[in-house]
């Protein structure tokens, strides 16, 4: 009985040292980590604002007064490594609430340090026919040649322009503008 | 492919060692290591510097480097990275345990205690997965809106820890044999980056100013390292000096027992490395804390340009707000206590077999033939303690050599099979360990092994 026992935890123990002697890594190709890319997408917002009718006219005689108005905001980070890097396309998301009868005519241009145009887009923004809010949307992806562009700018201010499109109608409402930017990165 | 072994052991993959086969392997001065109170039948023992006590092993939880690296045609290696992403929790973790003795020496006193001391070096690290860091990135934040992308899954601790140790055994009855060492230790290097809190959430807010809200919440956390300054101070030379003395010391206790039930019956238990590191010298920390919500830049109308005709400084106000409320920076000087990873072994083992001849150190003690067991293995971790628990059978060889083999259940496996062998020429006493065999015939399909080995001077006198 003790014989046996010995002699197999002999044998066990033998085996044991030669699969710890003959062990290897295989059936893998450690290479393909070369090939490892991840896209990482997040969304951002970028800019807003709410206007009502007193943007457009005099609240004392009633009468238009401003039918356009514009401002921009410097978005600088373009110039960074990482972004320069590393940024493979943005999906852009417009949207405007509209009570207004009138509808707009909105201009987004994207303006280098120097403020040269280097992308614009531009959309209508509907008008409401019976006071209740009108959405309008208006998505523009920008990537490979456009996107260069931007990067190349650098893209450094984003431009809004929004006119009023009057319609002889009493100048009434608000108007919500939202916009947010899906900014598409490959890591590493 | 042998030289590939002992790259992916040593480079390739963490490491995770636990020890199963050295504990109550009380013919072995390792095992005094890991319980001060096991019984010590030889006079004296001096380790071969360096060469004592080797350690390695590899442990990763939930993955395996062939499920990532495969050769299949029908999968690509991104594909499979993507999901394994989303297979894993924030409580899988990369584990690394390395030990060197460089000194270890021990011998009996007059009054029958064993006095035992020495010098090891041990690297010890543990990275939890960082599950919502990966979501984030994986899956992007418009596709969690409302969920919170939690700072805390960001837990990982790595230390290399020179250890200077001295240690008495004593038998205090018949039953009953005690023991205790004292650590100082050293650090050589630490990194830590365990108690981050705080949120990130993009909220859909379809009655607010914009389509999202982005929140940062109570953000508070960041990497702490020790031993070199920052990274850009990296320096091998202060690495080699801090391992005697590197201003960042530590003081630690082992207890540990033997208790004999019966005749063959015995209980046994330990408590490695109750103690701390205190971090003052050469420390750093990059860090980020506060709180930000933002929901893009409101422009205002009418616009009103000053007579220089400047745009409005959205983006400075955009930066300065965030500054007032969010700071990310790194400071040097830091001072943190970093608990040692408590470990707790505790087990119960059944001697049986003819009697060998007698001990003559313990002349009362019948020696067996075999012993066979189970026992414990708990150690403290950032996140939870791991566990695993091992049953063992040990068997006298003849006069020289003892063979063990080890079954464990533990974090990683539950068909973990180990296996000791301790042989003796003479003086010198030769052991080399492992466990999960089976994941040995192929490495990369395993998500844990260990190797353990070791050369030192043994000597029991004759009475």
């Amino acid at each position: 009985m003790k014989k046996r026992l010995h002699r197999l935890v002999a044998t066990g123990l033998f085996i044991s040292i030669i699969t710890v002697c003959t062990s290897c890594v295989k059936d893998i190709d450690l290479d393909q980590a070369e090939e490892f890319e991840l896209y990482t997408s997040q969304d951002i917002d970028l800019i807003h604002f709410s206007i009502a009718q007193n943007t457009f006219v005099n609240e004392n005689t009633g009468n238009l007064e401003t039918a356009f108005f514009s401002e921009k905001s410097v978005i600088d980070f373009f110039d960074e490594d990482f972004f320069q890097s590393n940024l493979k396309e943005i999906r852009f998301l417009f949207g405007a609430e509209n009570t207004f009868s009138q509808s707009f005519f909105c201009r987004i241009r994207f303006l280098d340090p120097q403020d040269q145009q280097l992308y614009a887009v531009d959309f209508s923004i509907e008008g409401s026919v019976d006071g209740s809010t009108v959405l309008t949307e208006k998505e523009v992806l920008i990537k490979d040649s456009d996107l260069e562009l931007l990067k190349s700018g650098p893209f450094n201010k984003i431009e809004l322009s929004v006119e009023l499109i009057d319609n002889g109608l009493p100048v009434e409402g608000s108007l919500d503008f939202k916009s947010t930017a899906l900014y598409t990165l490959k890591l590493p | 492919m042998r030289i590939c072994m002992l790259v992916f052991l040593f480079v390739v993959t963490p490491f995770y060692g636990q020890n199963q086969q050295l504990y109550n392997a009380d013919y072995l001065p390792q095992g005094l290591l890991l319980n001060p109170g096991s019984r010590v039948n030889y006079d004296w023992h001096a380790g071969i510097p360096l060469v004592s006590g080797i350690g390695f092993g590899v442990g990763l939880k939930n993955v395996t480097v062939y499920e990532l690296f495969q050769i299949d045609a029908a999968t690509t290696f991104n594909e499979r990275v993507a999901a394994k992403v989303n297979e894993l929790t924030n409580r899988d973790y990369f584990s690394f345990h390395q030990n060197l003795e460089i000194i270890n020496f021990g011998f009996r006193l007059k009054n029958r205690s064993y006095l035992s001391a020495g010098w090891y070096e041990e690297a010890d690290m543990i990275s939890y997965f960082p599950k919502d860091i990966a979501r984030l990135a994986y899956e992007g934040n418009a596709q969690n809106l409302g969920y919170f992308f939690k700072a805390s899954d960001l837990k990982l601790r790595g230390e290399v820890v020179s250890v200077f140790h001295v240690g008495i055994n004593k038998q205090i009855n018949e039953r009953f044999t005690a023991g205790a060492r004292v650590k100082l230790y050293s650090s050589i290097f630490g990194a830590e980056s365990t108690s981050n809190t705080g949120t990130f959430s993009t909220e859909s807010t379809p009655d607010g100013d914009n389509y999202y809200l982005h929140r940062l919440s109570n953000i508070r956390g960041g990497l702490k390292i020790a031993g070199v300054g920052s990274f850009e101070n990296f320096s091998q030379s202060q690495l080699l000096k801090n391992a005697i003395s590197s201003g960042n010391y530590g003081l630690g206790i082992d207890l540990g027992f033997t208790y004999q039930l019966d005749r063959q019956l015995f209980l046994n238990g330990s408590l490695l490395d109750l103690g701390a590191i205190f971090y003052q010298s050469n420390t750093y920390e990059y860090y980020g804390e506060g709180s930000y919500t933002f929901d893009g830049i409101e422009l205002v109308f009418p616009s009103v340009l000053d007579a220089n005709n400047e745009v409005r400084p959205y983006w400075e106000n955009l930066e300065d707000d965030f500054n007032e409320n969010f700071t990310f920076d790194e400071r040097e000087g830091v001072t943190y206590t970093v608990v040692r990873p408590v470990k707790l072994f505790t087990g119960i083992e059944y001697r049986f077999g003819r009697s060998l001849a007698c001990n003559c150190l313990q002349p009362e003690e019948e020696t067996y033939l075999y012993r066979a067991g189970l026992q414990g293995y708990f150690v403290n971790r950032p996140r939870l303690p791991q566990a695993s628990l091992t049953a063992y059978f040990d068997a006298a060889l003849g006069d020289r050599v003892r063979g063990k083999v080890t079954y464990s259940v533990d974090p990683f496996s539950y068909t973990n099979i180990g296996f000791l062998i301790s042989a003796r020429i003479t003086s010198f006493n030769f052991y080399i360990a492992a466990d999960n065999l089976l994941g040995y015939i192929n490495l990369a399909k395993s998500s844990t092994a260990s190797l353990q080995l070791g050369l030192q001077l043994i000597s029991k006198h004759k009475r």
